[in-house]
C-alpha cells in the first residue's frame, strides 16, 4: 500500500470511548485540514469504524487508495477531493 | 448467578434468527443517523433518530405520549410488538430509547447485545435499503415516572441513606476536570464536580471488549462493592442521561435491583443550577 502522498494520519480506535464526537464526525474534521489529493491515512482496530470510513468514501466519491489489515489493526487510505 | 430478566438482552445471533420475524421489529436508535443508519443498517431495520424522535422540539423533554404513539404508528409497531434496539455509540441511545419505551409501558423491548459495532465486527450483513412499514394505530399507556428521576427528587434524596447515586461519566468529568468535551459546548455545565456521595461507575466497566455486557457474578460485584447495592434506591446519572441509560438497564434488567432510576437531567441539569451542593474532590 503506497503511503508516499499521506499527509494525516487518523487513528479512531479510541473514539467513542466517552460522549464526545463520532469518529465520522472526527473523519470529517480532518478531512476538511487536507488539501486536494492529499491523503489521510485512518487507523482502527474497531471494525465498526472501518465500516464507517469505506461507506462515507464511497458515498462522496473519495477514493480509497488503500485498505489493509493487519491483526485487528485496519489502515485505509483515503484522498481528498477538490471538493472536499 | 444469571441474569435477573434474561429475557430482554438479545444477541447478534438471535437477531439474524428473527430480522423476517413479523411480530418482531428491529430499530436502530442513532445518535447521528448519517453516521451511521443512512451509512449501513441491519436488513429490515426501522430508524430512530434519537435527537429528533426520542427528544421533544421545543422543551427539554423526552417525547410526549403522543409523540411515542405517532413513532410506533410509523414503525408499524403494535403493543404486541417486540421491538429490538440497538444503535450507534455503543449502544447508549439504543439504551435511553429502551427506557423511553418503558416509560411508556411497551411490553416487550429488548436490547442487541454489542449493539452495531458486535455485529458490524462479526461481519454481518449490513444494508442502506430502508424498509417500509404499514403504520399503525398505537395507543400507550400512561407515563411511569417511576423510571425517571427530577431534580427535586434528586436533591430530596440526598438526605435518605436508602438512596444510592451512581455517576457513570469519565473520571475526569467525575473529579470536575472537566464537564463536557469542547465538541459539546452546549452541554457543558457552569461547576465540575458530582453530587455528594455519588459513587463513580463508569458505564463502561459493565461491558466486555466486544461491547456485550459482563455476567451476572462480574456486574453484582462491581457495583456491590461500590455501595450500589439491591436494598437502595438507585439514581443513575451522567451528562444528558444516554450513558446512564445504560446503566439503569444493567441494574434494572441484567442484575433485578427493584428500584432504579435514570435522572436524564443529568449533570447538565444539576451542574447548571443555582445552589444546590456539589462534591468535588
Amino acid at each position: 500500500m503506497a503511503d508516499s502522498k499521506v499527509a494525516r494520519t487518523l487513528d479512531l480506535t479510541s473514539s467513542e470511548e466517552e460522549c464526545g464526537d463520532t469518529a465520522l464526525a472526527l473523519l470529517r474534521r480532518t478531512m476538511k485540514e487536507l488539501a486536494p489529493g492529499e491523503v489521510l491515512e485512518v487507523q482502527s482496530t474497531v471494525a465498526e469504524h472501518a465500516f464507517v470510513v469505506r461507506a462515507w468514501a464511497r458515498k462522496t466519491g473519495r477514493p480509497i487508495l488503500g485498505d489493509r489489515t493487519e491483526g485487528k489493526m485496519t489502515t485505509i487510505l483515503v484522498e481528498q477531493t477538490p471538493d472536499g | 448467578m444469571d441474569y435477573a430478566h434474561p429475557e430482554v438482552l438479545v444477541s447478534t445471533q438471535w437477531v439474524a434468527d428473527h430480522q423476517d420475524d413479523p411480530g418482531v421489529r428491529i430499530l436502530e436508535v442513532d445518535y447521528e443517523p448519517e453516521s451511521a443508519y443512512e451509512l449501513g443498517h441491519i436488513r429490515g431495520a426501522g430508524l430512530v433518530d434519537w435527537k429528533k424522535d426520542i427528544n421533544d422540539q421545543l422543551r427539554r423533554d423526552i417525547l410526549s405520549k403522543a409523540q411515542f404513539e405517532e413513532l410506533m404508528g410509523r414503525m408499524g409497531v403494535t403493543p404486541d410488538t417486540t421491538l429490538v434496539l440497538y444503535g450507534d455509540m455503543r449502544n447508549w441511545f439504543a439504551a435511553f430509547g429502551h427506557w423511553t419505551f418503558k416509560i411508556y409501558r411497551h411490553a416487550d423491548v429488548r436490547l442487541m447485545d454489542g449493539g452495531r459495532r458486535k455485529w458490524i465486527e462479526e461481519g454481518r450483513e449490513m444494508v442502506e435499503d430502508v424498509p417500509s412499514f404499514s403504520p399503525t394505530t398505537y395507543t400507550a399507556g400512561g407515563a411511569d415516572l417511576g423510571l425517571r428521576a427530577f431534580l427535586p427528587q434528586v436533591l430530596s434524596a440526598l438526605e435518605r441513606s436508602d438512596v444510592a447515586f451512581v455517576d457513570v461519566r469519565s473520571p475526569a468529568e467525575f473529579t470536575g476536570e472537566i464537564t463536557a468535551p469542547p465538541e459539546y459546548a452546549n452541554e457543558a455545565a457552569q461547576r465540575g464536580g458530582h453530587i455528594p456521595g455519588a459513587a463513580s461507575i463508569p458505564w463502561a466497566s459493565a461491558i466486555k471488549d466486544d461491547d456485550t455486557f459482563k455476567s451476572a457474578d462480574e456486574l453484582a460485584a462491581l457495583y456491590g462493592d461500590k455501595g450500589i447495592t439491591p436494598d437502595k434506591s438507585v439514581i443513575a446519572y451522567c451528562r444528558i442521561g444516554e450513558r446512564s441509560s445504560h446503566t439503569w438497564f444493567v441494574l434494572k434488567y441484567l442484575l433485578g435491583y427493584p428500584v432504579v432510576v435514570n435522572y436524564d437531567g443529568s449533570w447538565t441539569e444539576f451542574g447548571n443550577t443555582v445552589g444546590v451542593p456539589i462534591e468535588k474532590p
